[in-house]
């Protein structure tokens, strides 16, 4: 694990920007979907989409559990959080421990925005929300990798955390190429290109790590649900 | 590995050939190929090649070179000496082989030295590995196998290789000790579709697998279910409920199940119908179970789909299903034991526990009644399984009942004899015998036979009777004989039958039958039978039967009644449809089409046409539809009518004035009145000149039908009751009402005037009777023809109910004379028009007047 993130972080620390492998990823969205295995129909990759998105919303609640606090018990029930106490080892300790605590108004520029109005998202066409939930799991993808690159330097003894953030940051990354699957199924434009990350704020004290990975864990578990919705939607459309 | 050999190989021989001096020398020659891989089956060819120094050293060529595997010499065949210090060696079709090939020279004094040496190993590139597959173990990482083929005898490292559409995985390396499975290192996505497969490499080749396409969730092995309980219902006996708790999987893809179970002690397991359990659940209620029974089961899962693979089996669970009362009544007898006392008896009775299949449950107690011959019984609770009672001498009768929690087991009834049982048997009686053996665990079951002391003829006959009589067959039935009146074992029957004039015919029947069927009978005859039934002893006959065939077999008069009636039937339908077919020929014989005046096209003529064209009577009615119809006579020579028709025409000149500019259909009508005699009665013809005094004879014009006018004027005796109009008094005007009647339009009139009525402007009331007293007979007949046919078909033109309606009301209007201008004027206002406005100037024009037409009375 360590050995992985050290190569992936290698791999963001290359460029000034901070992600050079933004371009290849690209590259390899505009490659066609392999040919191999039998051709999945619009509705097949739409309803495998809605699937993967659905299981990442049965997780996300936990996530951000498993990131303010630690508990074995808060790994893989979404209702254990109700049983948390602060008896209990906390992995970010106060105050993202406590209970019922938010930072509603912690925003990070560099993520994708969370703040349009469901009236607004659900008036976009499909194309033009799929073009920006693919847009969202990618840049949720990177951002990941960065609370999974603080968390290595903020907890080096304790992998729980940032091994479901591994696992939620491959998902995103699933997601997003399931999503240009079915826009490349429909026909639509290529996925647009991912823009580079640049320099992330509230990076340069622990404190600010832990609002940062706690914003993105937080903006992830918002955009997975509304992908939910979205795909939820596409899904009844094309399996009449 | 085998480098490694090689290498020490080397050294051996760098040791081995260098100057003892010991200073660090080069080997003493080299052989080539350094790699020494080979593939089994090919040729391989190896130099070995020495040097300047050794050859003078050891004063040696590539003549003296030998080789050697292993300790075994090649044979000199094999080599080739290249030059004077290469010599080469091959070997042709190599075999499995992993042995050391030394170069060695041959030195004075038969000294053999080895100077060089590699490791030859053979073996196969490999094959391309087949049969990959993937499977992810819930809550662990994607574990994929394959089989790698044919043995490589070569150091094979096999590679799995996964990646995305949109990313690539890291390289999973087989371990050594499986080489033919390996477990990636990242966590599995699930519905993200993966693209594996496997390359395998040695030093003779590399070949990758087919890819593999798929989505992990459809890999998955689930963590078996837990059951939780396993619980039985107080209302059936028969059911257990499994409750289970499940993956988490559950959450989000569907489960089926698979449901085992078996009795404690069985081996076998019995499975719940998959069907059943093809959807995510928790519990399932297993049916058909025996009571108070105990059963273990067991539970796997996997996707609904039938995609991925079955969880292993759970825990293995048990429950013990509730009680039902027993199902059998225990085995029981009894032993007597001979008592002191006089006229009582020791009895035991005695029966076994019942097995647990048929106890279903636990038996707490048993219930022995025990009831004298004719006497009140007594009874007796037992826990043991043993009961002793002391007896009379009588005969008794024992039951005996096994009871659980549930309820009590059915009686079994043992009856124990009178201790002097002493039987005055007699004869032509039935005994029934019963030996019964009892073992030391129990009574053995009980074997009966029916006997007689002596059996005798039956003391009557069996009576037969006919259960069904056919034409030429009957079927007899009887009853058995009651016991009482056998007498003796009935060995069989005697039918015997016979016609009142044949012979008595005899049939023998098995004694086990109680019905026969007599065939070959003649039909319509009276039969005879009668029945006897015999014992060892002798037979006895019935009473005598009689019965008759019938003439005919049932269903003899249907099968000729219903042909006939279907071909009447047949020819009935036929009759009709080409009566239908013909409907046209058969409606013109018949009742042919009345021309309909509202349809006649008289407004088409041309106001140019000659009036001789109308004098052709060829031209007359060429459809030639109205050939049949009735014959008016009109008689000229009758002289009663003219004073009639006469004064009501100075009547009708009275009433002229009110009437005029009113209806014009009046006039009109005057002249389509003409028609009537031919179709109403002469009643209604005395009636209308009884009702109205004023029948009066006007001018008829034919309108002709379609473009034709006849050229005859005719007379008719007109029996409107309504007065003429100015129009009828003068025919001129009269004519264009009659036209305008007839043919639905304004005519010209004037024209009418000078074609028809002209000469008798000046004296019309003449004219009336002079021109019915010219009217031809064939004219008039083709006059009135000509109206029904208007008639008719003004009728038939479905203008709508007003049609209809003015239609009925005519006779009105007739009845009422001019009392009912504006009824007619309401029909007839062009005519009206036409007839008022004598000096407008005409139009011959055709109108689009549909209301006008005439209608008789």
């Amino acid at each position: 694990m360590n050995e992985r993130i050290g190569r992936e972080v290698r791999d963001l620390m290359l460029t000034s920007d901070f992600f050079l492998p933004a371009p290849f990823c690209l590259l390899a969205l505009l490659l066609p979907p392999l040919p191999l295995g039998a051709p999945m129909s619009t509705a097949e990759s739409v309803k495998q989409a809605y699937n993967l998105a659905l299981h990442m919303q049965t997780q996300t609640s936990t996530l951000l559990q498993t990131y303010v606090s630690d508990g074995p018990a808060a790994f893989g029930s979404p209702h254990s959080h109700l049983s948390l106490s602060l008896v209990q080892l906390q992995h970010q300790s106060t105050p993202f421990s406590d209970p019922d605590f938010s930072l509603p108004e912690l925003k990070l520029r560099t993520l994708p925005p969370t703040a349009m109005h469901f009236e607004n998202w659900h008036g976009l066409e499909d194309a033009v929300r799929l073009s920006l939930t693919h847009e969202a799991f990618l840049s949720f993808s990177q951002h990941l990798l960065l609370a999974i690159v603080d968390q290595s330097n903020l907890n080096p003894d304790n992998s729980m955390v940032e091994n479901q953030l591994w696992e939620e940051r491959l998902k995103a990354k699933g997601l997003a190429g399931n999503l240009a699957g079915i826009m490349t199924a429909l026909g639509l434009p290529t996925p647009p290109a991912n823009p580079p990350l640049g320099t992330v704020p509230l990076g340069n004290t622990a404190f600010q790590k832990k609002c940062r990975g706690y914003v993105i864990v937080r903006d992830y578990g918002l955009w997975t649900d509304r992908v939910v919705t979205f795909l939820g939607e596409l899904k009844d459309k094309y399996s009449q | 590995m085998f480098t490694l050999q090689t290498w020490i190989v080397q050294a051996l021989f760098i040791f081995l050939t260098t100057e003892s001096i010991g200073e660090l020398i080069v080997p003493c020659a080299h052989i080539h190929p350094e790699s020494s891989v080979v593939q089994l089956g090919s040729n391989f060819t190896a130099v070995c090649v020495l040097k300047e120094k050794c050859m003078n050293d050891y004063h040696v060529t590539a003549n003296e070179i030998f080789w050697k595997t292993g300790r075994v010499t090649v044979p000199y065949e094999q080599y080739a000496v290249i030059n004077r210090t290469a010599s080469s060696v091959t070997f042709p079709n190599i075999t499995l082989i992993n042995a050391l090939l030394t170069c060695n020279i041959r030195m004075f004094g038969q000294i053999n030295r080895s100077v060089y040496g590699i490791r030859i190993i053979s073996g196969l590139p490999p094959e391309k590995p087949k049969n990959l597959s993937c499977i992810v173990n819930e809550g662990k990482k994607m574990m994929c196998q394959w089989d790698p083929g044919r043995e490589t005898h070569l150091e094979t490292n096999y590679t799995l290789k996964s990646e995305w559409a949109t990313e690539k995985f890291d390289d999973c390396k087989a371990k050594r000790d499986t080489p033919t499975s390996c477990t990636v290192d990242y966590p599995p996505v699930y519905f993200v579709n993966i693209e594996v497969w496997v390359e395998a490499e040695n030093a003779l080749g590399k070949v990758a697998s087919d890819h593999i396409n798929f989505d992990p969730i459809d890999k998955v092995k689930l963590n078996p279910p837990h059951i939780l309980s396993v619980n039985s219902s107080k209302e059936l006996s028969s059911i257990l409920k499994l409750t289970w708790t499940d993956s988490r999987f559950k959450s989000f893809i569907t489960l089926k199940y698979d449901i085992q179970y078996r009795t404690k002690d069985a081996s076998t397991w019995n499975q719940v119908p998959p069907e059943d359990t093809s959807s995510t659940r928790s519990s399932f209620t297993v049916q058909d179970l025996k009571p108070f029974t105990e059963y273990v089961f067991r539970i796997r899962c996997m996707k609904e789909d039938g995609k991925g693979y079955w969880s292993d089996w759970s825990e293995e669970a048990s429950g013990i299903t509730y009680e039902d009362r027993p199902s059998k009544a225990p085995s029981f007898w009894y032993k007597i034991e001979p008592s002191h006392a006089h006229g009582t008896r020791s009895v035991q009775l005695k029966w076994k526990t019942l097995p647990p299949f048929e106890a279903n449950g636990k038996i707490l107690d048993y219930e022995v009644t025990l009831t004298k011959w004719k006497s009140h019984s007594q009874n007796y609770t037992v826990k043991d399984t043993k009961l002793t009672v002391n007896l009379t001498n009588d005969r008794y009768v024992a039951t005996l009942t096994a009871r659980n929690l549930v309820g009590k087991s059915d009686a079994s009834v043992l009856t124990i004899p009178a201790w002097d049982f002493q039987g005055n048997l007699v004869e032509k009686k039935c005994y029934l015998i019963t030996v019964t053996p009892v073992y030391d665990d129990g009574p053995g079951s009980p074997e009966h036979i029916k006997a007689y002391l002596k059996q005798a003829a039956p003391s009557k006959g069996p009576t037969v009777r006919t259960k069904k009589v056919g034409k030429n067959e009957a079927v007899l039935e009887w009853d058995h004989l009651p016991i009482d009146a056998q007498n003796g074992f009935i060995r069989n029957y005697t039918i015997f039958y016979r016609t009142v004039i044949g012979n008595e015919i005899a049939v023998n029947v098995d004694s086990s039958h109680t019905e026969y069927t007599l065939s070959s009978l003649t039909s319509d005859t009276l039969y005879m039978v009668r029945m006897a039934a015999y014992t060892d002893e002798g037979g006895k006959d019935g009473p005598e039967f009689t019965f008759t065939t019938p003439k005919f077999a049932q269903g003899e008069i249907e099968a000729i009644v219903v042909p006939v009636c279907l071909a009447f039937l047949l020819t009935t339908l036929l009759g009709v449809l080409f009566c239908f077919n013909k409907r046209d020929l058969i409606k013109k014989h018949i009742w042919p089409n009345v021309p309909d005046p509202s349809k006649s096209h008289i407004a088409q003529w041309s106001p140019h046409t000659p009036p001789r064209h109308f004098n052709s009577k060829d031209q007359m009615y060429p459809d030639g539809n109205f050939t049949d119809v009735s014959v008016v006579e009109i008689e000229a020579n009758d002289k009663k009518p003219f004073p009639d028709d006469l004064k009501s025409l100075d009547l009708f000149k009275k009433e002229k004035v009110n009437t005029e500019g009113h209806s014009s259909g009046i006039g009109g009508s005057s002249c389509m009145s003409s028609s009537r005699p031919s179709i109403s009665s002469s009643d209604e013809n005395e009636s209308a000149q009884n009702t109205s005094s004023t029948v009066q004879y006007s001018t008829v014009v034919h309108s002709g039908y379609r473009h034709q006018v006849p050229s005859v004027q005719v007379f008719s005796r007109s029996e409107s009751t309504q007065p003429l109009l100015d129009s009828e008094e003068r025919p001129e005007d009269l004519q264009l009402v009659d036209n305008v009647d007839g043919s639905d339009g304004i005519l010209p009139r004037q024209r009418y005037f000078k074609q028809n009525c002209s000469q008798h402007e000046t004296s019309p009331d003449i004219s009336h009777f002079e021109r019915s007293q010219q009217v031809s007979s064939v004219n008039e007949e083709d006059f009135v023809r000509l109206k029904q046919q208007q008639i008719s078909d003004h009728i038939s033109q479905p203008y709508g109910s007003g049609k209809m309606k003015m239609f009925q009301e005519v006779p009105a209007v007739d009845a009422f004379g001019p009392g009912i201008e504006g009824q007619v004027e309401r029909f007839e206002t062009v005519g009206m028009e036409a007839a008022v406005d004598e000096g407008m100037p005409k139009s011959y024009l055709p109108q689009t007047v549909r209301r006008g037409g005439y209608m008789p009375q």
